[in-house]
């Protein structure tokens, strides 16, 4: 599959958001700014990367693949502690590791990077699938919010607005990317 | 994490939305079981640790301990569903990996900041029971709801009833049911209080 291809899968029939149900909270869901959203695909993609290399170079020889989440605890505080390190050398205030608002991201970039680690093997891959998983939940989360934006101004029956809501939306577009899934990636090999 | 308008509380609706990475994957009674351990096991040792572990040590220390033990009783669990059931593990090993990660068990890691949170060691254990019920009682009923049956063998499934939900479309459509009815009922509840 061309890179190209592999971006389309993964915004769509492979998207994260929905097949790894991780759905956005609140109206900030799917903000991104330009600085973030290239943060965020280079952390996706770095994060695929180290992950795919060590599961497939240092777990999987030695038959230790039970110890992927300990793996990439460490790799997240390693990553942390660089990050801080840079922020500090610059000036800048770091958030802590404990902050609540961090955890989504966390969720997300794991889920990444266990989406893309086990299914390429090579560098560029893993690389270019990382990012271009991200980029599917950034692109994923927008509709959806796109889509709430729209339900505010409709009747919706006072028990459905809000939570409910926002995962039937998630459903629909689910079905939606499913049935591109069927139709059309399912038959390609990738 | 705001998942509501704010006119129920956040706490319950917001937990079972972190939860949803699980739920979503949950579509057997045996995934779902396996799911739902998996995540009590995580959530019980981030809980335990960040709440034994000495205050002096600071809240970032403390999460990195608490998540590292999460992780280890991930590592684990993994290692012995794959002795349980080498088919389960291959189809399921990612999710029990994702829960570390999950909201819950990333919210249990973080140090009780008052007295009063730490009194409610107990109330979290619930909790954590009550998330993993949820999380098998999902598999069950999807499965129920899929194929017709529900069957306690991991593969054994057969037949087809509505199998949009063995689908992540299915979980979702479930959450949002789920959450229509436990606003209607907290506020029935309210209703009748006042």
């Amino acid at each position: 599959m061309s890179v190209i291809g592999l971006v389309f899968y993964l915004t769509l029939g492979g998207n994260v958001m929905v097949q790894w149900g991780l759905i956005p909270s609140g109206k900030k869901g799917g903000a991104f700014s330009a600085s973030s959203l290239v943060a965020f695909l280079a952390a996706a993609a770095l994060a695929s990367l180290a992950h795919g290399l060590a599961f497939r170079y240092l777990l999987s020889p030695w038959g230790l693949e039970s110890l992927a989440p300990i793996l990439f605890s460490a790799l997240l505080f390693g990553a942390f502690a660089a990050l801080k390190a840079l922020r500090t050398a610059l000036g800048k205030p770091s958030r802590p590791l404990h902050d609540e608002g961090l955890f989504p991201t966390t969720l997300v970039l794991y889920a990444v990077a266990l989406s893309i680690g086990s299914r390429f093997s090579s560098t560029w891959l893993l690389l270019v699938g990382g990012a271009a998983a991200a980029l599917g939940y950034v692109a994923a989360t927008g509709f959806l919010e796109a889509i709430m934006e729209r339900l505010e101004l409709e009747r919706v029956p006072e028990p459905f607005r809000g939570a409910p809501l926002r995962f039937l939306s998630a459903a629909l577009m689910a079905l939606a990317f499913a049935g591109v899934d069927a139709g059309f990636f399912s038959r390609l090999s990738i | 994490m705001t998942i509501d308008d704010g006119r129920v509380p956040a706490g319950p609706l917001a937990s079972i939305a972190g939860l949803a990475p699980l739920l979503v994957f949950s579509n057997s009674l045996s995934l779902g079981v396996a799911l739902g351990i998996a995540f009590f096991l995580a959530y019980s040792a981030a809980g335990a640790m960040a709440l034994l572990l000495p205050a002096r040590l600071g809240r970032p220390a403390v999460f990195a301990f608490s998540l590292t033990g999460a992780a280890v009783v991930a590592s684990l669990t993994a290692s012995a569903l794959r002795l349980f059931d080498p088919f389960l593990f291959e189809a399921a090993y990612g999710r029990v990996f994702l829960s570390v990660f999950t909201l819950p068990v990333l919210r249990a890691c973080v140090m009780p900041e008052t007295v009063s949170d730490r009194e409610r060691a107990i109330e979290s254990l619930l909790w954590g029971v009550g998330y993993a019920f949820l999380t098998a009682v999902t598999g069950a009923v999807r499965q129920f709801l899929a194929t017709g049956a529900v069957s306690t063998r991991f593969g054994a499934e057969h037949g087809s009833l509505l199998p949009i939900f063995a689908q992540p479309a299915g979980a979702f459509i479930l959450i949002a049911l789920a959450a229509a009815a436990f606003k209607v009922v907290i506020k029935a509840v309210r209703g009748s209080e006042s």
